[in-house]
């Protein structure tokens, strides 16, 4: 334990969160950008396809998957650029604290402002491309774990970025390759949630836990959820260091 | 003075740097020390190195050859105790123009780990932006900005100040706060290395200064 005159590395990481989210506040218009982004891809689709409920139920999953992927790309762009170039990010460099910590800091705060905006549009999306009502949960599931994943694998890739004049076109080559596992477990997940079979047991009062016991172990996409899951605990544990090592290198 | 006894003692010192920028040697073999109570004042022409010092310094870049002692010992195997006694006025203040001046101050606040030696609104109280206190600093003047990034100097107990051309933009009252504070830091024994083209006018104090570009006769030893 630290004495507790010092501050320890929870106060920075509350510190940097706080900062970041008083600061999507006060630019409010570049927090909705992104989920307009994603509005409007996915209501292009109707547009460009079919309006056929029975094609758009089949290719929904992709659709929202797709657009969410896109949205997160072009949000990422932001999360170190202010703190480079006005001194920011080498301050935080400079801080006793490990920089993987504040990085968190900024990747969850980054999430918050950006993943969490799109978990709420998403299901009135999901009905207007007519989502397989079974689809819903689990939609949701990925989204949960899915977004975050991508905001912490981009990361690595903007810090690797951040000095470059013009790196959006670099991220976009050096973070879509590791996206795309992302995309294809989530879209293959719904679209097993959607497909005839049972997607979620009866619910039979009392018996609650052979519902669990289904849902976690049985259902024909719970293996593409787990490996979802996984993907996730390993890009919270390693991202930041990666992230916190590539900006270092630059700024050099 | 005061400090005689304590300054017998190098506290930082830098053996052998080189740097280059682009396969260009910025500086090689650059050699300096720093006892508690003195200040290096960094010279030479633009585009000489100056700021690729600093930032060295502040472990933020790597030296191609060179090492750095902190009380005696390699900088790498201290980096911690280091950074927690240094800070950092760069070019690029590390204020953020959306956030009011108590805002700034208070990230700043967070992201160190000593306790605050001056409470922050005496510290804003002492650079004369009491009235600007909430504001946000992109309301602000150059000159109001750069005094907030100066006002972190005073938040904590830092033994070495590392500036970058502190007084761009300060105003004549600002200048003499600005020589003032150094003048409170040395007589502590804390260290300042600045890197500026400008005289500084602080009574009492020794001003070591260390010349790097072209026109500097260790140069020669470059290729």
């Amino acid at each position: 334990m630290t004495p507790k005159t010092n501050k320890n590395g929870l106060t920075a990481f509350l510190a940097i969160i706080r900062r970041d989210l008083l600061l999507a506040y006060r630019y409010r218009a570049e927090v909705i950008n992104p989920i307009l982004y994603f509005i409007i891809i996915v209501s292009l689709y109707p547009l460009a396809i079919s309006p056929d409920p029975k094609v758009l139920t089949k290719i929904a999953p992709g659709i929202i998957w797709v657009a969410a992927l896109l949205a997160s790309l072009l949000s990422l762009d932001n999360l170190f650029r202010s703190d480079y170039e006005d001194g920011t990010l080498e301050q935080m460099l400079m801080s006793p604290h490990p920089t993987g910590i504040l990085v968190l800091a900024k990747i969850v705060a980054h999430w918050i402002t950006t993943g969490l905006p799109l978990l709420l549009v998403a299901p009135v999306l999901a009905y207007t491309l007519h989502l397989d009502p079974k689809a819903y949960s689990v939609l949701m599931i990925t989204l949960i774990i899915g977004t975050p994943i991508l905001s912490f694998v981009g990361a690595i890739g903007i810090a690797l970025t951040v000095g470059l004049r013009r790196g959006g076109m670099l991220l976009s080559i050096l973070v879509l390759p590791l996206f795309l596992p992302i995309l294809v477990l989530s879209s293959v997940a719904i679209q097993l949630a959607a497909s005839p079979r049972p997607a979620i047991a009866p619910i039979i009062p009392g018996a609650w836990f052979d519902s669990v016991v289904y849902l976690t172990t049985q259902a024909p996409y719970s293996a593409a959820i787990y490996t979802l899951s996984a993907l996730l605990i390993l890009a919270i544990t390693l991202a930041p260091l990666a992230t916190a090592a590539a900006l270092r290198i630059s700024l050099r | 003075m005061p400090n005689n006894q304590k300054s017998t003692q190098i506290i930082l010192q830098a053996r052998n740097l080189t740097y280059e920028r682009n396969d260009n040697e910025l500086f090689c073999d650059l050699n300096f020390s720093l006892r508690a109570g003195e200040m290096l004042q960094v010279k030479g022409a633009n585009g000489s190195g100056k700021t690729s010092l600093l930032r060295l310094l502040c472990q933020l870049s790597l030296p191609e050859e060179g090492t750095f002692f902190w009380y005696g010992e390699e900088l790498k195997h201290v980096i911690h105790q280091y950074l927690r006694e240094v800070i950092y006025i760069g070019h690029n203040q590390g204020v953020k123009n959306e956030l009011t001046v108590r805002e700034n101050l208070n990230i700043f606040n967070a992201l160190s780990e000593q306790p605050t030696k001056t409470p922050i609104s005496q510290v804003i109280e002492i650079f004369g932006l009491a009235e600007h206190e909430d504001s946000i600093l992109h309301r602000l003047s150059a000159g109001q900005k750069r005094r907030v990034a100066l006002a972190r100097l005073l938040l904590h107990e830092k033994k070495l100040w590392i500036l970058d051309e502190p007084q761009t933009a300060l105003d004549r009252i600002g200048l003499s706060l600005l020589e003032n504070l150094y003048q409170q830091h040395i007589h502590q024994g804390g260290m300042i290395i600045i890197a500026t083209h400008q005289p500084i006018n602080a009574v009492g104090i020794n001003i070591k200064s260390l010349l790097i570009g072209e026109s500097d006769p260790q140069a020669a030893v470059c290729e």
